[in-house]
């Protein structure tokens, strides 16, 4: 029986994280092309769900158990998907910097890009800055994000993207950074190349930036 | 004619001189205290401070897990609780005790550290300075329904972020002499402000028996203390600086979508810091607080002007009442953008009730953009919307004068009041509009049609062209200076 | 299974103004008027039936005894509905505690909802009114915010009437000039509600009328109090007191006043009809004693409401209260304040029919673009009454220790559960600054402007569910009427 993926997007829609699981391993078993059901089952169901979020049918924690089986479909699909198809779906690494244990917005920005198909590296909070240069080197992200909510802790975020200039790696990572005394501004002056206003924007600019 | 019988009130009266206005029963009360102590037995909160883990380990009752992880036993709550002042008098620059904090007086002041701030002259954001912070404070201390000021901008033309409250503090003590609540990098910082601060409260001493200040800090829900919030906590617990710990939970996203689960998190938050000052010196002066708000769930924004931010503080006041604490609340500000409507609306229904509640301190007066932006402006609108609000504490008169039988029967049917002595007696006990407009449609026309926000602008510049403070004397100055210079040197390694 | 004795809670927050002591106080106030003082009554029908039932007539001059006043409150109705015009929803219950609020009547101006102009009150406006409001969820209730300029004007209550109760299912609260008026639009609400019995059995509107301060009922607002109460038509009886002008300076004063003046109207009802059901309450506001208007603004306005409102509790009558107005031109910052203040101070009191929600200038200019930011504010306040739900569930204590520090509740149960509780904003706006900035800067009379143009365009209303025939019948009412009133 072929594994029908309107019903896998509206698993997906309805926040079954365990269902869509099951039902990607399901399609895994059939032999479908990984490349079809992450298409036609998954990123159909997350479009949906970001339709109606933007028309107010879903809320936040609606979006979040969509994304949340998005992410448990993606971690059945992504060993399977080629190389170039992995990679196609884009990885970022994230965390708070060094004296900011706020990580709400943080987690919040790392939650809807699982939804995007991301595999998402959460390094966390209080984060030095060589665990964000280390991070990069290791994952070798598309994008990397930053967040702070203290205007005293701002500046860190400006010291990670010097380290990775003196590491020689700044050019294979976007940076993204966001909270709520930052500014595009801000970003500029840093050196950073995306401002992430708030989650669900975040996500559409790191999605252009990276072409993904 | 003059009555010969004697001047007689009647008895067993009881009469409510203020309004009465209540969220929770005792019995509620108990359950979300209950469940609070439960969470604090079950899974505790994480304290990342080493001479607080020390502390709690010393106690020989608290357990400390391996993750920084610190439960508490009931027991040890419940006697850390019977420690607590149940009144603190702060007193200005100015040398007037004016802010008696005792249950069921409210005094109302501003937000801090806002980091944008409206430009008056080209309308849009840009970062707070010292002289936006300097301005606001002028305008707080000449405002007549603010009581107290926070810095409602953060400095950001300061030399150096990690000392950046200093200068902050010294913008506030320029333009304001009434008591202030402050915020500080840590608890170095917290320590030259204090010290700065006894620069006018005229030495340590003096500044416990008047203080001039409160000292802001906050955990981080769920659960969490870091470092600098514990390092300036246990500071003014050894300094008797009166000190409030205030969560911020967002309901929904760091804190359950209840209100009640809510309020239950934000009680353990306290309770855990009002053992941890326990230990460190039974009987500093905690002041409980919270921004008991929801996380709006199509946006993420932190909501200021949620309803349930009134509801919640409400019935956390209700809760601070039974636990004998004294309140620090929130109320007249906003998610609007703009002063327009809309921070006008929410302004006013938290004000209301938050004063009906009885909180003792009410911050974030003239927060818009959901904590984000400073304006002016809202200050100077909101001192209208506190004036409304406290006409409703005057109560309703009921004696002989106020029922006005006498009177009622003298005028009798089709007669009027307008020129009778009574009303001539009586017309001033009303709430005198400063900003709000009440005349004819032709009037109005014939005086330029203006709105609200026409004549709460006109009024911030007039504060602003001519409202001097009472200055700074050259010797005090001078050692402020000194205070903040040290912090300079230390810093600028 | 309960472990749990002894629980009460309060289900929504407690508030008063008034102690016991005061309001037996008051009450003395007001018994005492009544006895001593008297009323003014302008209508020798109604004199003759209070002198036949132990009251003092001399000349127009009534007073009126403690055991009548007594009497008449012993047999108000505990309870009331009221229906919609077909009788098959039941829309309000006069009954404490409970709150509707709506528009006022008869100012002389409405804001044009396409110009934004102030100009006189048209017929296409009272369907406008009756339209929006039937699309607001937070509106209870229907009146008209103006009266007609462009009919034959004896009758511009009447055709008021007839097109309202056809573009809305709430319950309208209308008014009327006199008697002969009132007989129409009764017959209106039995065309409406298919027939005399139908009526008698589910009342679909519920009638204004005003006595005078300080303690006049004039000729037609006592006989139309008399005509209601005759037919049982639900009624409210309600003076707009000038605190200061036509009554004391201070509220205990005014109120007393207020409601001594008031009781003729429920005395009278209740003699005549035991048991018909009788709001009384108004406007309690002050006289701007710089400018000299009625202020609608005003925090007295809010705080002798919620008194009255206590007041009217205590002797077991429904308080018809006031709210949602201002004295400023048009919507704006200051309008804002000022319904907010009194929507909250009336729903924290808990009156019954609250009016005036959508008046600007002092009552003298209808703009229903205030009713529907008042509409926003009432969902607001409502949810600040609303109270604290505690309970096990709510505590949420098993899912504080599954989260533990430093956690998040965004992918829990529990919070999938609950958020929607939420009150959901539809005017306020909670964009990041730089949405808001990308959208457009709007501000909130962008938004109310925008969301009232919405329903106008968008919210057709019942109007096409009333039967021809009773759009027919009633067409013959007013030709009737025109007739009468072309006869005199």
């Amino acid at each position: 029986m072929a594994v029908d993926f309107g019903k896998m997007a509206d698993l997906l829609i309805a926040g079954k994280v365990e269902d869509v699981s099951n039902m990607t391993q399901e399609a895994i078993d059939e032999g479908l092309d990984p490349q079809e059901v992450l298409q036609n089952g998954l990123i159909a169901g997350m479009d949906v769900v970001g339709q109606r979020f933007k028309a107010c049918e879903m809320f936040i924690p609606e979006v979040l158990r969509s994304a949340k089986a998005m992410s448990a479909g993606m971690d059945k699909l992504r060993p399977l998907l080629s190389e170039s198809q992995a990679k196609a779906a884009g990885t970022m690494v994230i965390g708070t910097v060094k004296g900011d244990l706020h990580d709400i917005g943080k987690n919040l920005v790392a939650m809807m890009f699982e939804g995007a198909g991301f595999k998402v590296v959460n390094l966390g909070i209080d984060l030095d800055t060589q665990v964000f240069v280390d991070a990069v080197k290791e994952h070798k992200p598309d994008l990397l994000g930053m967040s702070a909510l203290l205007t005293t802790t701002m500046p860190r975020m400006g010291e990670v993207v010097n380290a990775l200039k003196e590491a020689g790696i700044r050019d294979q990572v976007k940076i993204m950074v966001g909270g709520a005394p930052v500014t595009g501004e801000f970003a500029e002056e840093i050196g950073a190349d995306i401002y992430g206003a708030n989650a669900a924007s975040s996500v559409d600019k790191g999605r252009e930036a990276v072409g993904k | 004619m003059e009555s010969i019988m004697p001047d007689m009130q009647p008895m067993n009266q009881t009469v409510q001189e203020t309004p009465q206005f209540r969220v929770l029963t005792e019995d509620q009360i108990e359950q979300i205290y209950f469940a609070a102590l439960d969470v604090l037995e079950r899974i505790g909160s994480r304290v990342h401070q080493d001479e607080a883990l020390e502390l709690f380990r010393n106690s020989n009752e608290a357990v400390v897990s391996e993750d920084k992880r610190v439960r508490v036993p009931a027991s040890l709550v419940e006697r850390a609780l019977k420690t607590y002042p149940r009144k603190i008098t702060l007193q200005g620059r100015n040398g007037k005790r004016s802010v008696a904090l005792q249950k069921d007086h409210v005094y109302f002041g501003t937000g801090s550290d806002l980091p944008f701030t409206y430009d008056r002259k080209t309308g849009e954001r840009r970062r707070t300075t010292y002289k936006d912070v300097t301005d606001a404070a002028r305008i707080v201390d000449a405002l007549p329904n603010f009581d107290f000021f926070m810095s409602h901008g953060i400095v950001s033309d300061v030399p150096n972020p990690q000392t950046y409250d200093r200068h902050q503090f010294m913008a506030m003590l320029e333009g304001c002499t009434k008591p202030m609540v402050v915020t500080s990098v840590d608890g170095e910082g917290l320590e030259d402000l204090w010290k700065m601060a006894c620069l006018f409260q005229g030495g340590e001493e003096e500044f416990r028996l008047s203080p001039m200040f409160v000292a802001y800090i906050e955990p981080i829900s769920p659960l969490t203390n870091d470092h600098s919030a514990v390092e300036k906590l246990l500071f003014a617990a050894e300094k008797g600086i009166p000190a409030m710990y205030t969560p911020c939970p967002s309901s929904g996203a760091t804190a359950p979508a209840t209100i009640a689960g809510m309020l239950v998190q934000s009680l353990a938050e306290t309770l855990l810091a009002a053992v941890m000052c326990y230990l460190k010196n039974p009987g500093m002066p905690l002041i409980m607080g919270g921004v008991t708000t929801v996380m709006d769930m199509r946006t993420t924004t932190y909501s200021y002007g949620a309803p349930e931010l009134s509801l919640a503080s409400a019935a956390n006041t209700d809760i601070s009442k039974w636990l004998n604490l004294l309140m620090f609340s929130t109320g007249g500000c906003s998610d609007s953008k703009w002063l327009d409507e809309q921070a006008a609306i929410e302004s006013t229904l938290s004000l209301l009730t938050a004063f009906l509640s009885g909180a003792n301190l009410v911050h974030d007066v003239g927060y818009i953009d959901s904590g984000v932006n400073a304006s002016l402006e809202s200050l100077v609108m909101n001192d209208e919307i506190i004036g409304m609000v406290r006409q409703v504490g005057k109560g309703i008169r009921t004696d002989d004068e106020g029922l006005a039988l006498k009177v009622i029967n003298e005028v009798g049917p089709g007669g009027e009041f307008v020129t009778h002595d009574h009303t001539y007696a009586h017309w001033r006990d009303w709430f005198f509009p400063k900003l709000m407009d009440r005349s004819d449609w032709e009037t109005w026309n014939s005086e330029g049609s203006k709105t609200m926000s026409d004549r709460v602008n006109e009024e911030t510049q007039r504060l602003l062209d001519t409202y001097e403070p009472q200055p700074i004397d050259d010797a005090t100055r001078k050692g402020l200076q000194e205070i903040i210079d040290a912090a300079e040197k230390r810093h600028s390694k | 299974m309960s472990f749990r004795t002894n629980y009460t809670v309060n289900k929504t927050p407690r508030f008063s103004l008034l102690s016991e002591d005061q309001k037996a106080r008051i009450f003395r106030g007001v018994i005492k008027t009544l006895n001593d003082t008297g009323a003014k009554v302008v209508h020798e029908e109604v004199r003759e039936l209070l002198a036949k039932n132990r009251c003092k007539v001399d000349g127009n001059r009534v007073r009126i005894p403690p055991e009548v006043v007594r009497d008449a409150l012993s047999s108000l109705p505990p309870t009331t509905t009221i229906y919609s015009w077909d009788g098959q929803e039941e829309m309000c219950y006069v009954e404490p505690g409970r709150s509707y609020f709506g528009p006022g009547p008869t100012p002389p101006n409405f804001i044009d909802t396409e110009t934004m102009e102030r100009r006189p009150y048209q017929r296409k406006d009272a369907t406008i009114v009756a339209r929006v409001c039937d699309a607001l969820p937070n509106i209870g209730y229907v009146q008209s915010l103006g009266s007609i300029d462009d009919v034959t004007h004896a009758l511009s209550d009447v055709y008021e009437f007839a097109d309202m109760i056809q573009n809305t299912r709430k319950v309208i609260m209308n008014w009327a000039f006199n008697v002969e008026n009132v007989k129409d639009e009764h017959r209106i609400g039995i065309v409406m509600a298919g027939g005399e019995e139908a009526f008698k059995q589910y009342p679909n509107f519920i009638h204004y009328s005003e006595p005078i301060s300080p303690l006049t009922s004039d000729f037609d607002a006592i006989g139309k109090c008399y005509y209601c109460a005759q037919h049982r038509i639900p009624q409210v009886y309600t003076p707009c007191a000038i605190g200061g002008a036509t009554v004391p300076a201070t509220h205990a004063g005014q109120i007393i006043v207020a409601m001594a003046e008031s009781m003729v109207g429920v005395v009278v009802s209740q003699l005549l009809n035991p048991g018909t059901c009788i709001l009384i309450g108004g406007v309690q506001s002050i006289l701007d004693m710089r400018r000299t208007i009625y202020s609608y603004g005003a925090p007295e306005l809010g705080i002798m409401s919620a008194m009255f409102t206590e007041m009217l509790n205590y002797v077991g009558l429904p308080m018809y209260s006031t709210s949602g107005c201002t004295d400023t031109k048009k919507m704006e910052m200051q309008s804002a304040i000022e319904a907010a203040f009194s929507i909250h101070m009336a729903m924290l009191s808990g009156a019954n029919f609250v009016h005036d929600n959508g008046y600007t200038e002092s009552g003298i200019t209808g703009d229903v673009f205030q009713t529907v930011m008042d509409d926003e504010i009432i969902g607001m306040s409502r949810l600040i009454c609303g109270g604290v739900e505690v309970n096990e569930e709510t505590l949420a204590v098993d899912e504080i220790c599954n989260v533990g520090p430093g956690g998040h509740y965004l992918y829990e149960d529990h919070t999938m559960k609950w958020f929607r509780k939420h009150w959901q904003p539809t005017l306020m706006d909670r964009n990041s600054y730089e949405d808001w900035d990308a959208q457009g800067r709007l501000t909130m009379k962008d938004r109310v402007i925008k969301k009232t143009r919405d329903i106008i365009d968008n919210h057709e209303g019942p109007v096409s569910r009333v039967p021809a025939e009773a759009q027919k019948d009633i067409q013959k009412i007013l030709d009737a009427a025109e007739e009468r009133v072309r006869s005199k």
